[in-house]
C-alpha cells in the first residue's frame, strides 16, 4: 500500500447511493414478504427466472453497497 | 409443512441467518468455498423445513460467488474458462450423484441413506484435508516460494490427447479428457457430501496445478454456476424461500467482500492451511453424528437424550469451524495491514533523507 492509495477519496457518494437502494430493495420484499413469497412458492419456469433475476439484482446492488461500505473504511486488497 | 405454505420468520432468524451469511461468506472468499454445510442444518434448526433449506441455502450461494467471484478476479485470481467448463461438468455429475442418493434412499432407507453420506463424508474430508494440510505445512516451511505445479499436475499435464484447453490465468494446459471428467466427479462426490468446494480447490491445485490464490478464486465461477443451475431447479418446484436467501446475502455479501480482501494480505499457505482446518473440523462434527444414524439403522443402543447430545455437539463444532476460519482470516488482514502501514511508514523515512 502506499501514500496514494492511502490518499484515495473515500466513496462516500456510491456507499450513499448503493445503500439507499439495497435498503429499498429489502424494504419492498420484506414489507410485502408473505406475497412475495406466495407468489414464488407456486413454482415453474417464469418464478424460477423470476428468483434468479431478483438474487441476481440484489447481489449486484447490495454488493457495490458493500464494497463502497469497507473501501469507506479503507480496508481495500493490497496491491500485488 | 409443504413448500406452498409460507414459512414465519422469528426474531432469532433474523439475526442468526445473517450472521451465520457473514461468517460463511468470509470463508467463501478466503477460501472460494464452505459456509454451506452449517447454513443448512443451521437453518433446519431455526425451524426451516430441510428441503427449503438447502433451497434457500443454494439461492444465495450463486450470487454471493458472483460477487466473491468479481472480487478476487480484480485480483487475478480466477480463470474463468477453467471455472465454466469444471462448473457444467461438476453440474452433469450432480445429476447422476442425485440419482446415486436416491436408489441408496430407496435400497437403505434415510437413515442407511444418511450413514453412507456421513461415512464417504468423514473418508473423503480426512484423507484430503490430511493431504491440505501437509501440503500448507511444507508450503510454510518453504524459504522459497514454489510456484511450479506438483508431480502429479505435471504428470497430468504431460497427457495431450486433443482438445488440450487452456487455462491462462491457472497457467495450465491440460486435455479435455483429463478436465470434464474431473470435473464431473468432483460433482458426483458434491452431490452426495454437499460440499463441493472442498473437493473442487483441491483437485484444481493438485489435478490441475493451479495455485491456491486462483484455485480458491476460480472456485467461485464454479460455485456460481452450480448454485444456478441448482437454484433453477430447486425454484421450479417452489421450495426456494427468498427471504431467507436474502437474510444470508445481507450478511454473506459483507463476508464475501473482506475474505476475498484478506487473500491479498495472506501468503499462498494461509488458504491451504484454513482449508484444511475446516476441513478436519468439519470432519470431526460428522464424525460425532455416525453414532445416532447407527442407532437409526438399529445397529447401535443409544439413550435419546445422549443421541440429542450428539446432534447438538456436531452442529456446535460445525459453527467452530467458521469462528475458528473466522478468526484466522480478520487476524491475517490486521496483521497485513498492520505490516503494510509499517512498510509504508519505513518507505516515508528512507525518502526523507534523499529529497534535496
Amino acid at each position: 500500500m502506499n501514500g496514494k492509495q492511502n490518499g484515495r477519496k473515500k466513496p462516500w457518494g456510491a456507499l450513499l447511493l448503493w445503500g439507499a437502494l439495497s435498503l429499498g430493495l429489502y424494504a419492498v420484499v420484506f414489507l410485502k414478504g408473505d406475497a412475495v413469497q406466495g407468489f414464488i412458492a407456486e413454482g415453474g419456469v417464469g418464478k424460477a427466472a423470476i428468483v434468479v433475476a431478483v438474487a441476481i439484482i440484489f447481489s449486484l446492488v447490495h454488493g457495490n453497497f458493500t464494497g463502497a461500505f469497507f473501501e469507506a473504511l479503507g480496508i481495500r486488497a493490497k496491491g500485488r | 409443512m409443504g413448500p406452498k405454505e409460507v414459512l414465519e420468520l422469528t426474531p432469532f432468524m433474523l439475526v442468526f441467518l445473517p450472521t451465520l451469511g457473514f461468517l460463511g461468506g468470509l470463508l467463501s472468499g478466503f477460501i472460494g468455498s464452505g459456509g454451506a454445510f452449517v447454513l443448512t442444518p443451521g437453518m433446519m434448526s431455526a425451524g426451516v423445513p430441510g428441503a427449503v433449506a438447502v433451497a434457500s441455502n443454494m439461492c444465495h450461494k450463486f450470487p454471493k460467488a458472483l460477487v466473491g467471484a468479481m472480487k478476487r478476479a480484480k485480483l487475478g485470481h480466477v480463470d474463468v474458462f477453467l471455472g465454466l467448463v469444471m462448473g457444467l461438468s461438476a453440474t452433469a455429475g450432480v445429476q447422476v450423484g442425485v440419482k446415486i442418493q436416491k436408489w441408496i434412499n430407496q435400497v437403505w432407507g434415510a437413515a442407511g441413506s444418511n450413514l453412507y453420506v456421513s461415512t464417504i463424508f468423514v473418508l473423503v474430508l480426512l484423507t484430503v484435508g490430511l493431504i491440505v494440510l501437509r501440503d500448507a505445512y511444507r508450503s510454510k516451511n518453504q524459504q522459497v516460494v514454489v510456484v511450479e505445479p506438483g508431480k502429479l499436475a505435471q504428470k497430468v499435464q504431460k497427457f495431450r490427447i486433443p482438445p488440450m484447453l487452456s487455462f491462462p490465468v491457472a497457467k495450465s494446459k491440460v486435455s479435455f479428457w483429463i478436465t470434464v471428467p474431473l470435473g464431473f466427479a468432483t460433482g458426483l462426490l458434491a452431490a452426495t457430501i454437499a460440499v463441493g468446494g472442498f473437493i473442487g480447490v483441491p483437485a484444481m491445485m493438485y489435478i490441475l496445478g493451479a495455485s491456491s490464490f486462483v484455485a480458491s478464486g476460480t472456485e467461485l465461477v464454479i460455485a456460481f454456476v452450480m448454485g444456478l443451475t441448482g437454484t433453477l431447479s430447486w425454484a421450479y418446484s417452489g421450495y426456494v424461500d427468498l427471504r431467507l436467501a436474502l437474510l444470508i446475502l445481507f450478511g454473506s455479501l459483507f463476508g464475501v467482500q473482506l475474505g476475498a480482501i484478506g487473500t491479498s494480505y495472506v501468503k499462498d499457505y494461509m488458504i491451504k492451511l484454513v482449508m484444511a482446518l475446516v476441513m478436519l473440523i468439519v470432519m470431526v462434527s460428522r464424525l460425532v453424528s455416525i453414532p445416532v444414524y447407527l442407532r437409526d439403522l438399529g445397529k447401535l443402543a443409544l439413550a435419546p437424550s445422549t443421541a440429542e447430545l450428539l446432534k447438538n455437539l456436531s452442529f456446535a463444532i460445525m459453527c467452530l469451524a467458521l469462528v475458528v476460519s473466522g478468526v484466522i482470516i480478520l487476524g491475517a488482514i490486521a496483521k497485513g495491514r498492520r505490516a503494510a502501514r509499517t512498510e509504508e511508514l519505513r518507505g516515508i523515512s528512507v525518502e526523507v533523507p534523499q529529497q534535496p
